[in-house]
């Protein structure tokens, strides 16, 4: 075999013997990840007040969601606690149809399922959740949405909100897109004339040329 | 070619079982590095950070220290590996004239998961790793091996744990400072023959970090008490399965002294302190022995002569050294800040007097496959 | 300062779905050798080695010194690289640094991965917070299908313009023999195919491949020595921004205008669309194919179907896109990004074969991943 051999469709070794797959079966690695003091508190609070809390940076003032430690364009740690929520405006979502194996069970996810992004009220960063609606077509970025917590006793996790359910008559809420800020580039649409490269129909003929030299 | 300096170190204090996570840790000593140098985050162009997917139970594992390490809006790298390989690259970085001020961070919390069963799956999945093999069950194959071409016994690899653990009691980011004695370590469990539990480095947790710099900025950022030079690096990887080596031979340690001495420009009797990489009690002799230190086999010997005791010609591991704190990918960038602390002075009861030019070790792989050897001086 | 560095050869292996009839080490190798041939090198010339991909598609721990046999590496400086989905560039970029630091002369970048050896979305799963972000995360595809519908909100842009994106990647693909989907699509059927995580299509997305790439960088001196036309390296920048998927502002994409800004300053671009002759970029998707073009400056913001359907990225166009077939063909996660930096450096030698652009003297190669993270390399067939 060359060294540019192309071998994809081999099934056997060069002398004929079988290629064989080796199957590890489910391996399971378990860890005790730790919260640390802003996560435990974030969890906690969804828990057992059904209150959804932020850290605000004080020098930049974002507030973000989940809070952690470290305002990552301040180099601060966030240190004023914020309740934010219940309500927000729905910042994107998508309507998962494909099936994979869920890391946490090693069994497959159950879809459909919709994944949403909500900017709470009052915070700066995107929550990541679930919402019920199925069809996509019912939903629009922009749309006020709410949190509805489990009922009690709620679990230690994000599930503490069992979802987000979007507000019935809400009026979409338009984002506002600033202006980019001025840049030493230029941009030109190009026409469908000015798309095309010179000369490059003419090409065709040597392409073949190339092709023959190619191993 | 322009020189590079360490200008700020922070590490914290090595302990199993901490409740903080990846990102505190990170911030936490990437401020200690920048305060010891002091500058700010803003002086900071290029971050390198250092970690493992498998020991944090995560893919892309840099992921959750990149704000934490000062890296937003700036230019960040992920070495998978031990720490001294995070410090060659953020070395690179600028020498190639790219970055002026590297920060270079390293975190791992073993204690979060399962050692052993981490440690297997740098085996072979089709041919080794169902033997079970992890780094103390292979490292007991090295360490007999070791014992078969030196003639060391398991007394004289006990000297070794006795002599790092004691010397931790002066290190206070150890997490295993202790006085034991040699009859200690031979009582102690048997974890594979003939390693005991004193003979291995704990399951530790903690990040560390440094702050690199071109000569023009450490000289504009910091007085030269606190400047330390990396005069010369070096790193090689010998064959990966267990059989394809003499797992004796430090053929690979050895190409990658020599790279670090001849960069350096200065021999073994230059070195005043040593850090390397003592895993388990035999690694340290064996380590020596491919450093250059001693001649092929009279590491053991020359460890029971005090040779590398605190007050011997050559102190090795005056931190307490991996067997008194081993976090992974963390352990070799710990064993280089040992380094520059003791050139800066800064040792407190473990200094080794007038070090100028220290050496420090970082492996990477089972039973020292890879190296890197780092050579710092004033 | 430090040496400039040129690309000197370039291997890959024939990717596929499943290449059942090699074992991770030997793929590697097919890439290795490949590359030393076309450097027309040998494993003594090769200074040093950086290697990279994702741990857990195949769940092997030190995979730098696990790939010895397959890299050559035994005796030989090696240590590896990781960052996710960008782990070919900055494995490109490592390589670089290397060669560029004066301390080695000829260095090989190597990605690869073997994802038919696990399940691909699972292990991406992992990537994302585990208590907080993992559930709703949907791997991979998740963000960027959401990503695209606030774009379709904010600017009109529809399914069948990242259709056309699509047909236009896989169609190219059919002049890569390398490449793993090669297949004639029309827009249409794109546009009916399954849907997957709405907007996105299966035809919309990039599929999981098993495949490997070797670049080998050499300093200067030494790569005009080597071959007659390097590809110069002018460029290379990297932005990791953010920790969690909640904080970036997904109608436009901070990473990657900062990185394509930052590179384009560094090697004096100021008209990307006219100034590249080609583009090899990290589009996982079709959506990403529309919506990030706003972000490399190629058209002001909300422009992009319009440059899309002006056919100005089409292989008759002023700047191709993805002659290769780019990710949507072919995507081999530790190796994509660093066969889009492969790639480029081969139309600028003239080595492209059938999908070769005529001229070409600058490029732009990009790598994704991560919590939308940007990574930028240019290249050049002029010295910097």
């Amino acid at each position: 075999m060359g060294l540019y051999t192309d071998k994809r469709k081999t099934t056997t070794t060069p002398d004929g013997y079988e290629l064989l797959t080796h199957e590890s079966g489910p391996i399971k690695y378990e860890f005790n990840w730790h919260m640390g003091p802003f996560w435990s508190k974030y969890l906690a609070a969804m828990r057992d007040e059904g209150k959804i809390l932020g850290v605000k940076c004080p020098e930049c003032g974002t507030v973000y969601i989940p809070p952690r430690a470290v305002c990552g364009q301040c180099f601060v740690e966030p240190n004023e606690w914020v309740e934010v929520g219940p309500e927000g405006l729905l910042k994107g979502f998508t309507v998962v149809r494909f099936p994979y194996i869920d890391p946490n069970t090693g069994h497959l996810m159950k879809v459909p399922f919709t994944a949403v992004w909500i900017t709470l009220d009052g915070a700066d960063t995107r929550m990541m959740h679930f919402c019920n609606e199925l069809d996509e077509h019912k939903m629009r970025v922009g749309m006020p949405m709410k949190a509805v917590f489990a009922k009690k006793p709620r679990p230690t996790s994000i599930h503490a909100v069992d979802r987000f359910d979007i507000i019935p008559g809400g009026k979409v809420v338009e984002e506002l897109h600033p202006p980019r800020m001025e840049v030493p580039i230029k941009m030109e649409l190009p026409t469908r004339k000015t798309a095309k490269r010179k000369g490059a129909t003419a090409k065709k003929a040597t392409k073949k040329k190339a092709a023959a030299k190619k191993k | 070619m322009e020189r590079v300096a360490v200008i700020g170190v922070g590490q914290t204090k090595y302990s199993a079982g901490k409740r903080e996570t990846f990102h505190e840790l990170v911030f936490d000593v990437a401020t200690k590095a920048l305060k010891d140098a002091g500058i700010s985050v803003k002086d900071i162009d290029n971050v390198v950070s250092v970690s493992s997917d498998f020991w944090d139970g995560r893919t892309i594992s840099s992921m959750a220290i990149s704000d934490a390490s000062g890296a937003f809006g700036k230019d960040i790298s992920t070495v998978e590996g031990d720490g001294t390989f995070g410090v060659l690259y953020g070395m690179m970085r600028i020498l190639s004239g790219s970055f002026g001020t590297t920060m270079v961070v390293a975190h791992h919390k073993g204690t979060e998961s399962n050692m052993n069963g981490i440690t297997n799956t740098s085996f072979d999945p089709l041919v080794e790793r169902k033997l079970g093999l992890d780094a103390v069950s292979s490292a007991a194959l090295q360490a007999r091996r070791y014992m078969t071409t030196s003639g060391g016994s398991e007394e004289q690899f006990a000297m070794v744990s006795v002599k790092n653990h004691g010397n931790a009691m002066n290190n206070p980011f150890a997490m295993l400072p202790m006085e034991i004695t040699v009859e200690d370590v031979m009582a102690s469990r048997m974890l594979a023959t003939p390693l005991k539990k004193l003979d291995c480095s704990p399951v530790t947790d903690g990040a560390a970090a440094v702050v690199l710099a071109a000569e023009r900025n450490a000289k504009k950022f910091t007085t030269n008490k606190k400047r330390v030079w990396l005069n010369g690096v070096g790193h090689c990887s010998d064959a990966y399965r267990l059989g394809d080596r003499d797992l004796a031979d430090t053929r690979a340690l050895k190409q990658a002294a020599k790279m670090a001495f001849d960069m350096a420009g200065v021999t073994r009797d230059d070195i005043d302190v040593a850090e390397v990489y003592d895993a388990f009690s035999y690694m340290e002799p064996l380590w020596l022995e491919g450093l250059g230190f001693c001649e092929d086999g009279m590491g053991p010997e020359m460890t029971e002569r005090g040779t590398f005791n605190m007050d011997g010609a050559l102190p090795v591991n005056p931190s307490g050294g991996r067997l008194s704190a081993n976090p992974v990918q963390v352990a070799g960038l710990a064993a280089f800040i040992e380094c520059v602390l003791q050139i800066r002075g800064e040792a407190g009861k473990r200094q080794v007097k007038k070090a100028e030019k220290a050496l420090a070790q970082g492996i990477n792989g089972m039973c020292g496959q890879s190296h890197c050897v780092w050579i710092l001086g004033k | 300062m430090g040496k400039r560095v040129g690309i000197v050869g370039v291997g890959q292996t024939h990717h596929a779905s499943q290449r059942l009839d090699c074992s991770g080490v030997e793929l590697i190798a097919e890439a290795v050798t490949r590359a030393l041939d076309d450097a027309e090198v040998t494993l003594d010339d090769i200074d040093a080695i950086v290697i990279g991909n994702m741990d857990h598609f195949e769940n092997i721990n030190y995979v730098d010194t696990w790939a010895t046999d397959g890299l050559g590496s035994c005796m030989k400086p090696v240590f590896k690289v990781t960052t996710g989905g960008t782990t070919g560039t900055t494995v490109a970029a490592c390589a670089y640094y290397h060669a560029a630091s004066g301390l080695f002369d000829t260095v090989m970048a190597v990605g690869w991965e073997k994802n038919s050896e696990s399940d691909t979305q699972a292990a991406i799963a992992t990537c994302a917070n585990p208590v907080l972000e993992r559930d709703p995360f949907a791997g991979a595809i998740g963000p960027l299908a959401t990503e695209y519908s606030m774009y379709m909100e904010a600017y009109g842009a529809t399914e069948e313009d990242s259709a056309i994106v699509a047909a236009r990647d896989r169609n190219n693909a059919m002049n890569n023999i390398y490449a793993h989907n090669r297949m004639h699509v029309t827009v249409e059927d794109v546009l009916n195919s399954p849907m997957l995580s709405y907007p996105v299509k299966f035809l919309d997305m990039c599929p999981r491949s098993d495949g490997a790439c070797a670049v080998i960088f050499a300093s200067e001196e030494k790569a005009k020595k080597l071959v007659p036309k390097p590809a110069w390296v002018h460029a290379s920048v990297v932005r990791h921004d953010y920790t969690h998927f909640g904080d970036l502002a997904w109608q436009w994409m901070p990473t990657l205008e900062m990185a394509t800004l930052e590179a384009y300053k560094i090697a004096g671009i100021t008209n990307p669309l006219k100034e590249f002759d080609v583009a090899e970029l990290y589009l996982p998707c079709s959506t990403c194919g529309v919506k990030w073009m706003d972000s490399f400056y190629f058209c002001e913001r909300g422009q992009a179907p319009k440059l899309i359907r002006s056919g100005a990225t089409h292989m008759d166009g002023i700047m191709p896109i993805n002659p290769s077939g780019g990710v949507i063909a072919c995507n081999p996660i530790g190796a994509t990004a660093l066969l889009r930096v492969g790639e480029a450096a081969w139309q600028i030698m003239g080595k492209s074969g059938d999908r070769q652009i005529p001229n070409v003297k600058r490029t732009l190669s990009t790598g994704f991943g991560g919590c939308s993270w940007s990574d930028v390399m240019i290249l050049g067939a002029d010295l910097p």
